[in-house]
């Protein structure tokens, strides 16, 4: 048992989180294994358009954008993002 | 002048007991330009507080977290940009569970947000600062966003109102998604007919959304005055079972009464068979889009790497969806909950052919102490009445309905897709009880 409170995770704790949340997503997984009954067609969503139309990058001739976005960039040299090849491994 | 007053009137509370006095917690970034806006429309001259999952230029967008503790919105969302259009100002951005994973108050990076209602007790979540800021008298109205209750769930607990609008009615563009099937933007407010009005504006289709249906958007602030002369209420003993409190029950059950009593409406009972597998069938769902949507969080455009920096509970969401979610479980996780979806739909859809709406407890048990030690599973379980709603894409909503041992309790009240006059005739029928 725990506190919901906001709290820097370990890599201790981030194991235990993990085997947690297997153990959480196996309980359901047999809750919702015990609904015997099969639907023949899942259903699907006529939609008029499924795919969004990319009209002309407005943003890219937005001033006030561009210059948010390099703000929030952690790291930028003149026009371009820096980033660490493969970091988000 | 009468504008610029009431805002100064509002940033005077939250500087009163916003951080300091009752440190409610409930807003992490004011406007600055607040007092300068002003427009004609609709919204002219409502202040309105807004979630910190939904962008609004020049402010962060920081979902509560330390991963986006300084990113700033690059334009406005869909949402906001008709709040604008119609007149409204935005007051400041409000606290929440962190990436809104949570339905307490408690996950905020920035700290939790007090209840005002209730002190000692949890707000509840996700949308917690907004709730709290129009409980607090912060703003008039405010935005949070519902994919399992993080809309009504605060609601009940801060003794306000709040709308999760059927799924499709307003577009999520600019929102940041916990789980985009299920996600919807939805206003809070003290009255019905604020909240009728917010919705009215912020509703409608979206070419940014392709999700957003072409619906004609009905004048919800008028239609509310209309009383519907028969209805037929709708109650399920499957949740009465599941209620883990049996005064919200009894609570419940008196104010179905007295609406009857009062407006000559009729009950009926239906059957909601699979409605006690809907927190089983929505955490699988959730996890697993959650982690997909949180693959761009590496740090390398903004912010920082996700898993580097969050609370527990978004790393057991991301943990747990990037498990569930590896081919070798094909069909034993995602497709299984998504079969149980579509089955609490079908219950749903049949059982509005049996009755106008559906009336239930917002939540099964009342709010616990802010830091309270309590499980996982025993705080997913606060979502057990509000995650049906979001599972069938019907439109659904709280209202208060009374206190036990002085804590609020909400009623919610559900009606079919795009059924959001009735359900809000329903409310404001209720509210003109209450007003007695």
């Amino acid at each position: 048992m725990e506190n919901f409170l906001w709290h820097h995770v370990s890599k201790e704790e981030a194991e235990q989180i993990k085997r947690e949340a297997k153990k959480i997503m196996d309980s359901f997984a047999r809750a919702i294994a015990s609904v015997e009954k099969e639907i023949s067609e899942m259903p699907f969503v006529e939609r008029k358009e499924q795919i969004r139309e990319e009209s002309e990058k407005k943003s890219l001739q937005d001033k006030k954008f561009r210059d948010i976005m390099f703000e929030n960039a952690p790291e930028k040299e003149q026009d371009y993002l820096k980033a660490e090849r493969g970091k988000w491994k | 002048m009468e504008i610029k007053k009431k805002i100064k009137q509002f940033l005077d509370e939250i500087e009163k007991n916003n951080k300091k006095g009752k440190a409610i917690n409930a807003i992490l970034e004011i406007n600055k330009n607040a007092e300068k806006e002003s427009g004609k429309g609709k919204l002219s001259g409502k202040v309105i507080a807004v979630k910190s999952n939904i962008n609004v230029r020049g402010m962060k967008t920081s979902c509560a977290s330390r991963t986006l503790e300084n990113y700033k919105a690059g334009y406005d969302a869909t949402v906001i940009k008709k709040i604008k259009e119609e007149g409204g100002i935005i007051i400041g951005m409000t606290n929440m569970d962190e990436f809104a994973s949570g339905s307490s108050g408690e996950t905020s990076y920035f700290g939790p947000t007090k209840n005002p209602a209730a002190i000692a007790l949890i707000p509840g979540g996700s949308s917690s600062g907004s709730a709290a800021a129009v409980a607090a008298g912060f703003c008039d109205v405010s935005l949070g966003s519902d994919t399992g209750g993080s809309i009504r769930n605060p609601a009940s607990h801060c003794d306000i109102i709040g709308v999760k609008p059927s799924y499709g009615l307003v577009s999520r563009y600019g929102l940041i998604d916990l789980s985009m099937s299920l996600d919807q933007i939805g206003p809070f407010a003290k009255t019905v007919h604020d909240a009728a009005l917010l919705l009215e504006v912020i509703a409608g289709h979206d070419e940014k959304d392709s999700t957003t249906f072409n619906v004609k958007i009905p004048e919800y602030s008028k239609q509310i005055e209309k009383i519907p002369k028969s209805i037929k209420i709708g109650i399920s003993k499957d949740f009465e079972e599941l209620c883990q409190d049996k005064r919200i029950n009894k609570l419940i059950e008196e104010a179905i009464e007295r609406l009857c009593k009062e407006y000559g409406w009729q009950k009926k009972s239906v059957s909601l068979k699979y409605v006690d597998l809907a927190v089983q069938t929505y955490y699988p769902l959730c996890y697993v889009e959650f982690f997909s949507a949180t693959r761009k969080f590496d740090g390398r455009r903004f912010g920082k790497k996700i898993e580097e920096v969050c609370g527990p509970e978004v790393l057991r969401r991301i943990l747990g969806g990037s498990e569930i979610s590896r081919a070798e479980f094909h069909g034993l996780y995602y497709r299984r909950a998504l079969k149980v979806k579509e089955l609490i739909k079908r219950d749903f859809e049949k059982a509005f052919k049996e009755c106008d709406i559906i009336i239930c407890p917002t939540v099964p048990k009342l709010p616990h102490k802010i830091g309270s030690k309590i499980s996982a599973e025993e705080m997913y379980s606060y979502d057990a009445f509000t995650i049906p709603a979001n599972l069938s894409g019907i439109c659904a909503l709280s209202i208060p309905c009374g206190k036990i041992d002085d804590v609020p309790v909400g009623m919610q009240i559900m009606a079919s897709a795009f059924q959001e006059t009735k359900m809000l005739q329903v409310a404001r029928a209720f509210e003109k009880l209450t007003e007695k």
